[in-house]
């Protein structure tokens, strides 16, 4: 994307606030003419009315010089208020769209970003593309505003005393510049010595049942003495470095204003100037060297900017695979009939993870996915979910293309229960209720009898209200799998997907699933990836997937009579057991 | 004076904002600090107290050159008859303030010096020599400058050295603390909360402390010399000075309160912000497969309104009170400046005193406001100490006894738990009345459902966690009195979840044994079938594996543990669960291995396998905290209960 395409972009989250905008920028450039005023206000004070005697300026002049700041005090508040609103509503903006856009992404895309990064992409460079695109353009106007003005005066009153502060901000900027780089390289280094620090304490402390049983308390403290006083060395340069350079800031900045103030009073011996000149001089001189070195740092902010920018940017430029086409149809409850026709899906072109796979599901029926670890069980589950479109062939729901059917009808048809539970940090009756919002509690506990949670749950002091997560209460892996399921229960989907546990759970739990399971799947339409046999075993179908091949299908009887078959091997290897391992 | 307005906050996923418990703790606490971080640097951090208080005085001598420049070296006039002015001569009558005034005569106005020029010329008169003068006081002004500029240079330096030093002490201290504590204070404390008190608390601690003593000091200097030479100068000026600084500080004092506040609501629902996202992304899977992402965005946008309006409430309290402040502060100088005029328009005072009186007036305010932030900085700074002792001040739980006694080598009778009792705090029990005997030699079993306790109990035959009561005893020793090194040598655990460290897998592996020989390695990772697996990677042994070990499968993390546990050749192995992850064959062949080289060994294994169970010598099985089964595989297999259960369920 074109710099000046994304700038456009993102400038256009502006657009609605452009009014408020212009009177920002307006008030800005008032502002800073009136900051300007009050050196030739004092100026007229000390030459006018002291020096010259003309009382009668004092009295206008005095009115100026009280309601001057006042005005700018007012102003000030109004143009910082709405700049305020601007940028807020600006960020308030751009995370929503950005929010509204990661929510449709693919899973493909959540499969290679990190969600601390998105994380951070979503609040931390957002506020600092506004910060840069209103505090620090109001800042920059601002201070060009002044700095023109200020030079304006300076050569107006004393053009020789101007060349001599010309040469005070070279050296001004010189030492920003020669600086700046040593600055930058010291705290780049010692943030670096900070991360490795505050790295090791995390990887000890997360880590302490290891430290402690091997008994390497000593060994690891005297590691951590190492990269501390490494840092502390690396912290103090950075620091001396920082110290030396606002040193040396203010002594170029005293001495200037000495110089100039001097240099003027000779002046003023000489009579080429009044003293008022003089005393305005030097605080228009005072104004003009902070912004000498704001501007020399403008190319950074402005390089922080476009970095920032163009990780937004990266962002935005995702496309979503799966949307909805413009036709799409809303459908109020499906029957539960599912069909692939000669199904084929790949990630890549080429290598294809699903290759002809044809099968008819029947409303009611349970499907049994088995087979080794990537033979494409859970990519049919994905299929049927529409996470991924179909390469080739035809899917469909009730004989419907499930493309044709819109997102949000088709996917609240499913309830899902995964391996790896999907629970949010809510509390119990939140995260069953987020299968039917809005149903009571009898109805999230009936669900939860049937899920065999119930007895559980009221074990807890703050029974349904418990909090879940990491700062809530920790379940096993058999707890939130039936919380799941009583989430699906109170959903009463068309559909249920299920991927079957395969770690072990105590004896209790798997009971009290299998029980929970059996009532789930009665007549409602089921994919299972299945490990555990007696789900195998019951099911309608039994799909037996290798590398993306359909090996064997049927139900458990018909399969067994297979005299070499994959599925009686498998099966009498396993007798006896709870579970089929991969 | 700004209220702190109440919003509508009932928005999901931002529960209210937990208040601060108010424990500032005391001056106790804050001295207790400086005696032990700061007192080794007491002489250093006087000297800096002395040198920034010559530096807060420098302003008013600055300003003095400037009234000396404008008085004795200018003599800038000042028409005593004004209406004379246009005849461009007068005389001025001798000052009482400066005799050397009344020499000068027949001066014009400089001011008007280039319109004279051009109606004729006529110079202006000054001091005598004083060019002379002009240059010597500018000498004296630089060299001021060079003084002041080289001594703030020196004390900061002595500052960050001082600071630096400190930060590192406390933070030596925290984690040498921290390590220390038990496992059951790190369960219950986060990594990220402990590394937040020793990285970014120690940081504020030592800004503030500096902060605290520096800028007091410096503020007091500025504004009592301040005070004292404006009042000697001119003291009816002054009262108009006195009257607005605490006005204008007040100002400040008053809302304060109320921004903090606002600006702490701001702040935790950026928190929640945080929270709700990271918490949605993450299981943005179970969002799309209810096809709920409408409503999410809808909370999305609710918290994001809060959030817009805290800000907003922020901003306008902010800049509310710094505008009305400036109004103050710029009312009063400027209120200085007029009435000084009329006073060296009435011949009271003289020009150069009154530009002087006038700058100190103005210097006044800063050094008053930083006066009334340090109080609450200090509040801060001890609601943060707080925090910290509550660390340094938490009771080590497992420490070696005066008399300690090494680990019995070789172990003959074994180990015994009599009656033991374990809890957190004063929460339910997790382990009631536990009575087990694990002899010598012995391989014993602990089973039963998640949750019973049994991790817990392996924690304190390790000596991880203390018994809240009951004995253990290691051939008739108390476990307490065991040398913990000792113990921890000959005593190796494997937990459940294998814990990584950041480095190679040979690190890893040698974490409890550093020196050990490749051999070694080689054969406690061919133990735990990890062998063949590691040689299969790119550079074998010297991989590196990431903290949480996010290269390695949680089964390949559990063999490394295992092997890392084997390498240590240790008398007493205890195993939790740690096969759970892996496929039924290698767990078969890692059950195997282990009988082998444990030969004769003791070991004490939970698990919930019932293979692995037959392989020991003894069972138990523990429920609720309870041991509620004990006896062999045999004695167990036909009673009733969870052994047979279990069994009956594994082998159906």
């Amino acid at each position: 994307m074109e710099t000046s395409e994304k700038y456009s972009r993102i400038l256009h989250f502006l657009k609605p606030y452009s009014r408020r905008i212009l009177v920002v920028l307006a008030l800005t450039v008032v502002l800073s003419v009136l900051a300007m005023l009050p050196p030739l206000l004092v100026q007229a004070v000390i030459d006018r009315v002291i020096t010259m005697g003309q009382v009668h300026w004092l009295a206008p002049l005095a009115i100026a010089l009280i309601s001057v700041p006042i005005l700018s005090a007012v102003m000030g508040y109004i143009q910082t208020m709405g700049l305020a609103y601007v940028g807020q509503r600006f960020v308030y903006d751009v995370r929503n769209a950005l929010y509204k856009h990661l929510l449709a992404l693919s899973l493909k895309f959540y499969g290679k970003h990190s969600v601390g990064m998105l994380v951070n992409r979503l609040m931390g460079d957002s506020g600092v593309v506004q910060q840069i695109l209103t505090a620090q353009t109001i800042g920059i106007l601002s201070d060009l505003v002044c700095a023109t003005f200020a030079i304006c005066a300076t050569f107006w009153i004393s053009w020789r005393l101007a060349l001599v502060m010309l040469l005070i901000i070279i050296v001004f900027v010189v030492n920003y510049k020669v600086n700046i780089t040593r600055i930058r390289n010291a705290t780049r280094s010692y943030q670096g010595a900070y991360d490795r620090l505050s790295g090791g304490i995390q990887n000890r402390l997360n880590s302490s049942v290891a430290v402690k049983t091997f008994g390497m308390e000593q060994r690891e403290h005297q590691e951590f003495q190492g990269t501390l006083y490494a840092s502390l060395g690396l912290v103090q340069e950075a620091m001396v470095a920082n110290n030396t350079f606002s040193m040396n800031t203010q002594l170029i900045h005293q001495m200037g204003h000495s110089v100039l103030y001097f240099l003027g009073c000779a002046l003023v011996l000489q009579g080429q100037l009044s003293y008022g000149e003089v005393v305005a001089f030097t605080a228009y001189a005072v104004q003009l060297l902070m912004p000498a070195v704001r501007f020399s740092t403008i190319a950074k902010q402005f390089q922080d900017v476009g970095i920032a920018l163009d990780r937004l940017m990266e962002l935005f430029q995702e496309v979503p695979q799966i949307v909805d086409s413009p036709d799409a149809v809303e459908v109020e409850r499906l029957r539960g009939d599912v069909t692939f026709e000669n199904v084929q899906f790949w990630y890549e072109e080429g290598v294809p993870v699903i290759k002809d796979f044809n099968l008819e599901v029947k409303q009611g029926m349970t499907v049994a996915l088995i087979g080794p670890t990537g033979c494409g069980k859970s990519t049919i589950l994905s299929l049927v979910l529409r996470y991924y479109d179909v390469s080739r062939g035809t899917l469909k729901m009730d004989g419907m293309d499930i493309r044709t059917i819109s997102l949000d009808s088709l996917r609240s048809q499913f309830g899902i229960v995964l391996q790896e539970p999907l629970l949010f940090s809510v509390s119990i009756a939140e995260n069953i209720r987020y299968g039917k919002r809005g149903s009571s509690l009898e109805e999230v506990q009936a669900a939860a009898r049937v899920a065999e949670i119930h007895d559980f749950v009221m074990t807890l002091p703050d029974g349904y209200d418990t909090r879940l997560g990491s700062e809530g209460l920790e379940l096993s892996v058999g707890q939130r799998q039936r919380i799941t399921i009583a989430r699906a229960v109170l959903a009463d989907p068309a559909i249920l997907i299920m991927d079957e546990a395969t770690s072990s759970l105590d004896s209790d739990s798997e009971r009290a699933i299998q029980r929970a399971m059996e009532k789930v799947l009665q007549n409602r339409t089921s994919f299972i990836v299945a490990h555990r046999l007696s789900t195998i075993r019951n099911a309608d179908v039994i799909v037996l997937l290798k590398d993306g091949y359909i090996q064997e299908q049927g139900k458990h009887a018909d399969l067994m009579q297979i005299p070499d078959g994959r599925y009686r091997h498998l099966y009498n290897t396993h007798v006896g057991k709870t579970y089929i391992e991969e | 004076m700004f209220k702190y307005r109440e919003h509508h906050r009932t928005v999901p996923y931002r529960p209210p904002r937990r208040e601060d418990d108010g424990r500032g703790g005391s001056f106790s606490l804050y001295w207790r600090f400086v005696r032990a971080y700061l007192w080794p640097f007491r002489w250093q951090l006087l000297l800096c107290m002395f040198i920034v208080c010559i530096n807060g005085s420098s302003v008013y001598l600055m300003a003095f050159y400037g009234r000396y420049v404008v008085d004795n070296v200018l003599l800038v006039p000042v028409s005593e008859r004004p209406e004379m002015v246009a005849t461009g001569r007068f005389d001025r009558a001798p000052s009482r303030q400066d005799e050397r005034l009344s020499q000068v005569t027949n001066r014009p106005p400089a001011g008007m010096s280039r319109i004279l020029d051009r109606e004729g010329g006529r110079q202006l008169q000054h001091a005598s020599n004083a060019g002379g003068k002009l240059a010597l006081i500018f000498c004296l002004h630089l060299g001021t400058i060079l003084l002041i500029n080289s001594l703030a240079r020196f004390a900061n330096q002595t500052q960050i050295t001082i600071g630096q030093n400190s930060t590192a002490a406390m933070r030596d201290d925290l984690h040498k603390k921290v390590l220390e504590l038990s496992l059951a204070y790190h369960k219950s404390h986060t990594s990220g909360r402990l590394l937040a008190r020793i990285m970014s608390d120690v940081q504020v601690v030592q800004q503030q402390m500096m902060v605290t003593i520096i800028t007091l000091t410096q503020s007091l200097a500025s504004v009592v010399v301040g005070a004292t030479i404006l009042i000697i100068s001119e003291w009816r000026i002054a009262i108009i000075a006195f009257l607005a600084a605490p006005l204008y500080a007040m100002v400040w004092k008053s809302s304060r309160e109320g921004i903090r506040n606002t600006a702490r609501e701001a702040r935790h629902t950026n928190s929640c912000m945080y929270g709700l996202i990271s918490q949605k992304l993450d299981a943005v899977k179970a969002i799309q497969a209810y096809g709920r992402s409408g409503r999410e965005r809808l909370n999305f946008r609710r918290l994001g309104s809060v959030f817009l309006r805290d800000v907003l409430c922020q901003q306008r309290q902010t800049v509310g009170v710094a505008q009305i402040s400036a109004i103050i502060a710029s009312s009063a100088t400027m209120s200085i400046f007029i009435i000084g005029t009329m006073m060296v328009l009435h011949q009271s005072m003289t020009l150069g005193k009154m530009l002087f009186v006038y700058g100190a007036a103005a210097n006044l305010f800063g050094p008053v406001l930083m006066i009334t932030h340090v109080s609450v900085v200090f509040n801060n700074l001890l609601v943060i100490l707080h925090r910290l002792v509550e660390i340094l001040d938490e009771k080590v739980e497992i420490a070696d006894a005066p008399d300690r006694i090494p680990f019995p080598k070789p172990l003959k009778d074994g180990i015994h738990l009599r009656h033991v009792t374990f809890a957190y705090g004063d929460g339910d029990p997790i382990l009631q009345d536990v009575s087990m005997d694990v002899p010598a030699g012995k391989w014993v079993c602990v089973m039963g459902p998640s949750g019973c306790g049994k991790t817990t109990l392996l924690y304190i035959v390790s000596r991880l966690y203390e018994q809240t009561s009951g004995s253990v005893t290691v051939d008739g020793l108390p476990l307490d009195q065991v040398d913990i090194r000792s113990l921890r040598e000959r005593l190796a655990l494997v937990p459940q979840e294998a814990q990584m460290f950041r480095g190679t897998i040979r690190d890893n592996i040698t974490y409890g044994w550093p020196g050990a020989e490749p051999s070694q390695i080689m054969a406690a990772t061919k133990a735990a079938e990890m062998h063949e697996l590691i040689m299969s990677m790119p550079v074998k042994y010297e991989s590196l594996v990431g903290e949480k070990g996010a290269d390695l499968s949680g089964g390949q993390r559990q063999r490394l543990s295992l092997a890392r546990a084997l390498l240590t050749n240790p008398d007493v192995l205890l195993l939790d669960d740690c096969t759970s992850a892996l496929d039924a064959e290698t767990e078969h062949r890692i059950q195997q291995t282990l009988s082998h080289i444990m030969q004769g060994k003791t070991a004490l294994v939970v698990t919930q396998r019932v293979s692995m169970a037959m392989r020991c010598d003894y069972i138990y099985v523990l429920e609720n905290g309870l041991i509620t089964q004990a006896g062999t595989h045999e004695e167990l297999v036909g009673v009733p209960g969870f052994y047979g259960r279990l069994h009956a369920q594994q082998t159906e």
